[in-house]
């Protein structure tokens, strides 16, 4: 499957940098859906629940919209973003330390009670499996997908090639490329709205 | 089967996702572009096995833009201490390129050095006259006289600074050449005489 190496080919997330720099926060937007089960997998390997997956994800993103200006392109974005979330999750980790024995019972994370009165975590059991059944249903999709739109798809999302790295390729103008994965994403979300809608 | 009308602005906005074929001017997302990203952010996620447990909130994205928004924060100016930090990590570098370079080139002019005078003393060595040496014309330093240590040949203890094992070697072959000439030599003299002798002889 796909290896951070691999992500750190799509050095096309720099024209969206280079808006954000410009002030355009739309593509901030646009990096933040990107990235955001990527950082929450990095930070998930510190962190125990989601809720405070949830929280460091959002103080990592945040840092790195302050810095972004510090972002000079000698890495790949992700590569930047990548230590921004480590720093973030190791900072929770030792302030988490000094509150080990301080259990806040009113926060979020403990909201519901369950049938034997005891506090339970607000992970819910069925959005976890829902979530799961999704995968299922993208990855059966991806199965029916024909051949060379399960290529092209392949090719940007795991391997992380650029379009035109991918043209080059297959021997295909950029325009078949674009056209190609924006059809396998297209054949995928049918999908995945059918099963939202069952 | 697929709709595929609107197929081109469709294509381009899944190429803007791919931060590809970016238009002019800022960035305006409608809620169905963001929930198109959203949906191909989890294909990818899902291809790349980069979901887990720890789910994210649906409306993650959604809340971290709101903070950013109501709390009005804006990316900061560079941080001036990591710029000097860079630089004076970059003027180490530059130092440090510079030493090895340097270091480089003393030891490729050393061991050129010792090439060349080890190259020249070994074509001079044939060529070296047995005549006075430099040692034997230093004459007495203090009481010392280092030539008198190289002439005392029967004493253990004796320092030869001077002394060389090939001046010993063409020395022997020299005397022995000179006796072979000198062999020679009286042979043609006593031939001479012979012959002298003979001659006399027959004449009588």
């Amino acid at each position: 499957m796909a290896s951070d190496e691999n992500l750190q080919k799509a050095s096309s997330d720099e024209a969206l940098v280079k808006r954000v720099q410009q002030g355009d926060v739309s593509a901030y937007n646009i990096l933040v859906i990107k990235y955001q089960h990527k950082v929450a997998q990095i930070i998930s390997k510190f962190v125990g629940n989601s809720a405070d997956v949830n929280d460091v994800a959002q103080e990592a993103f945040i840092k790195a919209y302050k810095a972004i200006n510090n972002f000079r392109g000698e890495s790949s974005f992700y590569t930047w973003l990548y230590r921004i979330v480590v720093n973030s999750a190791k900072t929770y980790l030792e302030s988490n330390s000094k509150r080990k024995n301080h259990i806040d019972v009113d926060s979020e994370e403990f909201q519901s009670i369950d049938a034997q009165g005891v506090l339970t975590s607000r992970e819910s059991p069925d959005r976890i499996i829902e979530s799961q059944e999704l995968q299922q249903v993208i990855l059966s999709a991806m199965k029916e997908l024909p051949e060379e739109l399960r290529q092209a798809i392949m090719l940007r999302e795991v391997e992380g090639m650029s379009y035109e790295d991918m043209a080059g390729l297959l021997q295909i103008p950029i325009g078949t490329v674009r056209s190609r994965i924006f059809r396998a994403r297209q054949f995928i979300e049918e999908r995945m709205s059918r099963f939202a809608g069952k | 089967m697929m709709n595929f009308q609107n197929v081109d602005k469709e294509e381009l906005k899944s190429a803007l996702y791919d931060g590809e074929n970016l238009p002019e001017g800022k960035l305006k997302l409608s809620e169905n572009d963001v929930e198109h990203i959203q949906n191909w952010s989890l294909i990818g996620a899902t291809l790349r096995n980069e979901m887990t447990e720890s789910q994210l909130k649906p409306d993650f994205a959604a809340s971290l833009m709101n903070r950013i928004k109501e709390e009005k924060i804006t990316p900061e100016l560079v941080d001036q201490t990591e710029v000097q930090s860079v630089s004076v990590h970059s003027f180490r570098n530059v130092f440090k390129k510079v030493s090895f370079g340097i270091a480089q080139m003393a030891i490729a002019a050393s061991v050129a050095a010792v090439t060349i005078i080890g190259y020249q003393t070994y074509n001079a060595e044939g060529t070296v006259s047995n005549e006075v040496s430099a040692a034997s014309t230093i004459g007495a330093i203090g009481t010392a006289n280092l030539a008198s240590y190289q002439t005392n040949r029967k004493s253990s203890n004796e320092i030869k600074l001077n002394e060389d094992k090939s001046d010993k070697d063409s020395v022997s072959a020299n005397n022995i050449e000179l006796k072979k000439q000198q062999k020679l030599e009286v042979e043609r003299i006593n031939n001479y005489i012979r012959g002298y002798v003979l001659d006399t002889a027959s004449n009588n």
